[in-house]
């Protein structure tokens, strides 16, 4: 007897029914669960343009060159020793940079270290990288064992020159990778698998790594979460992952966060974390440590059209952030301080590529026009920037091609 | 060198030269074929007259001449078109087209098509840029073949083939070629060729493989003319579509209308004064006033098309008159005959869309005579194919053969002729499309001949990628293939590291006995941490005979200068300059061949380099 014969007709057309019944139901169940009805989380992109005050100086990160032409665009890496000493190309050498530029130093006191990456490009499909210990006059060269994701935190050191490096590559959708900046960043420190199915991870619904930073405790890795008010910051402790970021409470607590700065500064760690909130963005710094207390700005917001052009941080921690608004127009917003409210500064000369907020709170825009950086200075008396001196950078157009 | 992006320019004297080489070989064989013929034919018709006067059989030809004659309207169409096959083949033997037809025509012509339609071109475009000689000399063949077989075979089985290789290898330059015909693409205008002058040759094509019972009656004709009417309208409104550019001359301060920047752009290609004076003053008439051309164009195109959708002779014949003289002036005036700047293919789209008109026209007027024939016997068979033995007057045992007269041998074996035509470019079409592998002659037109030399290589002591001392001496009685390759180049070393890679592949038993070897070319990523990533990257780190030799700064130096490579830090973010070099060391130590690696435009899977390299390794191995 076939097993339909064991059914009548009626009973078996009622097996059917109940079945696709089930299924349904269960269709309904999983996608009414937790994480669906939930906004994703931003998908604010923070270029790798960026600059950071430390205390032997600043380091600035732009595109100079054809822009519009990827083989002829050129990342270069500036340095001034302070606010009175004009900028410097220490852009390191041997590699070509048409990828992009990943730079690592530390704000504040730390170490005098610049570590810088290369973006995989054309048929390179691994990161270079290169260290200086002194102000990019010379620089020792390195690997990361995979292609660095293309934030502007991809890359950290620890105090020690060189040592306790990681790195956030792009394989398996994201990759924290640990080693020595003068030979080989290429062990594995967690993956984004792991990181979402561990305990906190889970609690944070753990998305994408974002950025990679190196606190006394070791490493921290910023994340994406679609967990309401959760941000993910994580560092390891006692072998398992724990999320050391704040939980937002009041009415951040409902959105989904993005973590697209993370930065040790003077033993403390800095964030930027994008929020969506409804059809907007809203930019967040948080500043605080493990186990510690947080402390958070208000929201900068960015409306659909927006562009975020460049970030910075400055020496004593706290964000500067350049944004390109929908019509065109630039508007400047800097931290008052870690984790302090937005303030807005005058907005900058067009063409700005790069802002840098130097000690004593002097605040410098970069704009580039193909070889030329120039840079202009803000005259706080008078909410106007002055031309404050030029560079130009003997670009080799047509080397890529 | 990386960086310095050596790429082919059109009239490459190599390949040029190789193009005109390989045309001339099959001259050759076409006349070999062709001296075969006529000894055929001779033998035939001697044959045939010993028979003939053997057994006293008058006059043979008075016999079979007399089946219907072709219809008109079909005999435009394949003296028109046949004529047309020849003229773009002859148009192909112009020297550019080996290296030009892909970047100057398909390419282009592809640029504003959606992307799927770029995937398919490129796959031709692939093709033709792996084997550019083969390519352009077989297109030669096949257009020339076509032609010379729908102008001798005028009947029958033979000339409906003759319209059927017209289908299939127009629809083939439709798609490859004109990116179907540019109808996907913005711009697109019955002005400036739309919907592509090959449709139209496929169209003749498959109206002359149409059985002879087809042209019977105006039923054809009319199709053909209503067809070409509601094509008309189409090109009328499509004309008339705001936004596209074609209401607007060239307002001075915004960007010239379409159509008065493509009549700039055809002024501006070489060719005679008075044709280019033209072409300026119709350029100027249409900057000044797009709008009132462009209404004219759109009334013209609406008013035939109606009148041909009508259909009936009275109406068609005056709509005909203004379609040609309108056909006529946009060749001349917008597409500049179609023939001109060194790389024009065809005539454009104008003089096959007036002959398919022309031909619609005379099938409706001119209907052929209805001969009658014996019983089952269609008028095809009587004309051209070999007669049966139900025509009058040859009854009995003879040969078939015996009985066909001296025009009709001619014929045939013309067309025999032009089979082995079609046959010549065919062939070497086909083995291009099914070889993966580029043409070595692409190696040479980018690095030049190697130099030929029997010295002893340089000696050097490095350490390979797992840090073992690697010297020259210790490759002894291996062939070995020594390179420079900086570990972290972002553009030619990776290319130049595959075509190692695919020539060990291409040696087969033969690379057993070579080593590939490349020196690290990089005085900063110097380390073999940077050299095994590097193998990573490429996939050679399974490769048993490949070694990626370091040292230090002193000892690669030395390196460098004996083999003449220069290793330069360019500053600002630039990759290291070096000389992409190759040499072939045999298994005594003596360097044989210096080739220049330098990659062009080739890609990692199969370009020319490594079929070229491998052929060389066989040469020094085996030497």
């Amino acid at each position: 007897m076939s097993p339909r014969g064991a059914l009548t007709g009626c009973a078996w057309r009622a097996v059917v029914v109940l079945a696709l019944a089930a299924g349904l139901a269960a269709c309904s169940n999983r996608s009414s669960g937790p994480g669906s009805t939930r906004p994703a989380p931003p998908s604010t992109h923070v270029p790798l343009t960026a600059t950071v005050t430390t205390a032997s100086g600043a380091v600035a990160v732009v595109a100079m060159g054809t822009l519009a032409d990827p083989h002829d665009t050129f990342w270069q890496v500036f340095f001034r020793a302070s606010a009175a000493t004009p900028w410097k190309v220490v852009t390191p050498p041997g590699v070509a940079d048409n990828g992009g530029l990943v730079v690592h130093a530390s704000p504040g006191v730390g170490s005098p270290d610049v570590l810088a990456g290369f973006e995989p490009s054309q048929a390179l499909a691994f990161s270079p990288i290169a260290l200086s210990v002194d102000q990019g006059r010379s620089w020792t060269p390195g690997i990361v064992q995979g292609g660095l994701a293309p934030v502007p935190d991809a890359l950290s050191g620890g105090p020690t020159s060189g040592s306790d490096s990681v790195a956030l590559v792009r394989n398996a959708g994201g990759e924290v990778l640990g080693g020595t900046a003068t030979s080989s960043i290429g062990s594995k420190v967690v993956d984004r698998a792991a990181m979402a199915t561990s305990a906190a991870g889970r609690s944070c619904e753990v998305g994408a790594l974002t950025a990679v930073a190196v606190d006394a405790a070791g490493t921290l890795v910023g994340t994406t979460c679609a967990s309401p008010g959760v941000v993910g910051i994580f560092g390891r402790s006692g072998g398992a992952w724990r999320q050391v970021g704040p939980r937002f409470a009041g009415r951040s607590a409902s959105d989904a966060t993005k973590v697209v700065r993370l930065v040790e500064v003077d033993g403390v760690t800095n964030g930027l974390v994008a929020l969506r909130m409804g059809s907007t963005t809203g930019l967040m710094g948080v500043a605080g440590t493990r186990g510690g207390a947080w402390s958070r700005s208000g929201p900068l917001l960015l409306g659909g059209g927006d562009r975020i052009l460049s970030t910075g941080v400055e020496a004593r921690g706290g964000f500067v952030v350049l944004v390109q608004r929908s019509g065109g127009s630039l508007a400047l917003d800097n931290e008052t301080g870690p984790g302090g409210a937005w303030q807005v500064l005058p907005a900058p000369p067009r063409g700005t590529a790069a802002v840098v907020v130097g000690s004593g709170g002097v605040v410098d825009a970069l704009s580039v026009a193909s070889t030329r950086l120039t840079d202009h200075r803000l005259d706080a008396a008078t909410a106007s920037w002055a031309n404050i001196g030029t560079v130009t950078v003997p670009i080799q157009f047509g080397s890529s091609s | 060198m990386p960086g310095m992006g050596t790429y082919l320019q059109t009239r490459n004297s190599v390949v040029v030269s190789a193009f005109h080489t390989a045309l001339l070989h099959q001259v050759l064989l076409i006349g070999l074929v062709l001296v075969i013929l006529s000894l055929v034919w001779n033998v035939l018709r001697t044959t045939q007259y010993r028979r003939s006067v053997a057994s006293n059989m008058a006059r043979l030809t008075s016999v079979v001449t007399s089946g219907s004659s072709e219809p008109v309207a079909r005999g435009v169409l394949r003296i028109g078109f046949g004529v047309l096959w020849i003229v773009d083949g002859l148009l192909q033997l112009q020297s550019a087209m080996p290296l030009g037809l892909p970047a100057s025509v398909i390419s282009p012509t592809a640029s504003s098509s959606p992307a799927w339609v770029k995937d398919v071109v490129d796959f031709g475009v692939r093709i033709w840029s792996d084997h550019p000689v083969q390519a352009a000399a077989s297109t030669v063949w096949l257009q020339v073949g076509i032609g010379a077989m729908l102008l001798l075979a005028p009947r029958g089985r033979w000339s409906r083939l003759a319209g059927l290789m017209a289908v299939g290898w127009g629809l083939m330059v439709w798609v490859f070629g004109e990116s179907f015909g540019g109808i996907l693409g913005q711009g697109a205008s019955w002005l400036l060729g739309t919907p592509g002058a090959v449709l139209f040759y496929c169209l003749a094509g498959a109206l002359v493989a149409l059985p002879d019972r087809s042209w019977s009656s105006p039923r054809l004709g009319r199709l053909i003319v209503r067809a070409m009417g509601v094509f008309l309208l189409g090109m009328a409104v499509l004309q008339a579509w705001p936004g596209r550019g074609f209401w607007q001359g060239a307002v001075r301060g915004r960007a010239p209308g379409t159509l008065a920047s493509m009549v700039r752009q055809m002024a501006q290609i070489a060719q005679p004064g008075f044709l280019s004076s033209t072409v300026r003053a119709f350029g100027r008439v249409d900057a000044a006033h797009g709008w009132a051309v462009n209404l004219i164009v759109v009334v013209a195109l609406a008013g035939i098309g109606t009148a041909f959708c009508i259909g009936t002779a009275r109406v068609v014949r005056p709509a005909l008159a203004v379609a040609v003289v309108l056909c006529v002036a946009d060749w001349v005036l917008v597409q500049d005959l179609g023939v001109l700047g060194g790389v024009g293919t065809d005539p454009n789209s104008m003089l096959p869309m007036a002959l398919v008109w022309v031909s619609g026209y005379l099938a409706i007027t001119r209907v052929p005579v209805p001969v009658s024939l014996a019983p089952g016997v269609e008028a095809s068979s009587v004309a051209f194919d070999v007669p049966g033995p139900t025509s009058p007057g040859l009854e009995g045992p003879k040969p078939s053969w015996d009985r066909v007269p001296a025009g009709y041998l001619a014929r045939a074996l013309g067309a025999v002729a032009a089979i082995a035509v079609v046959l010549v470019g065919a062939v070497p079409m086909a083995a291009a499309a099914i070889n993966p592998n580029a043409d070595p002659i692409l190696a040479v037109a980018v690095d030049g001949t190697p130099n030929i030399v029997d010295t002893p290589a340089p000696p050097f002591s490095l350490t390979d990628q797992a840090g073992r001392p690697v010297s020259l001496r210790d490759l002894r009685g291996r062939t070995v293939a020594l390179t420079f390759l900086d570990p972290v180049c972002t553009s030619d070393c990776p290319l130049i590291a595959q075509e190692f890679r695919h020539a060990n592949s291409l040696l087969g038993r033969d690379a057993g006995q070579v080593v590939f070897v490349a020196v690290v070319a990089n005085p900063i990523y110097r380390a073999a941490t940077f050299t095994n990533a590097f193998d990573r990257q490429e996939g050679l780190d399974h490769m048993a005979n490949w070694l990626y030799l370091t040292g230090s700064i002193a000892a690669l130096d030395q390196v460098w200068e004996h083999y003449g490579i220069e290793a330069d830090v360019l500053p600002a973010g630039a990759m290291v300059a070096h000389s992409d070099l190759a040499y072939l060391i045999d298994a005594r130590g003596h360097t044989r061949e210096v080739l220049s690696a330098e990659p062009g435009d080739g890609s990692a899977a199969s370009s020319s380099f490594s079929v070229y390299l491998a052929s060389a390794l066989e040469r020094v191995v085996h030497a």
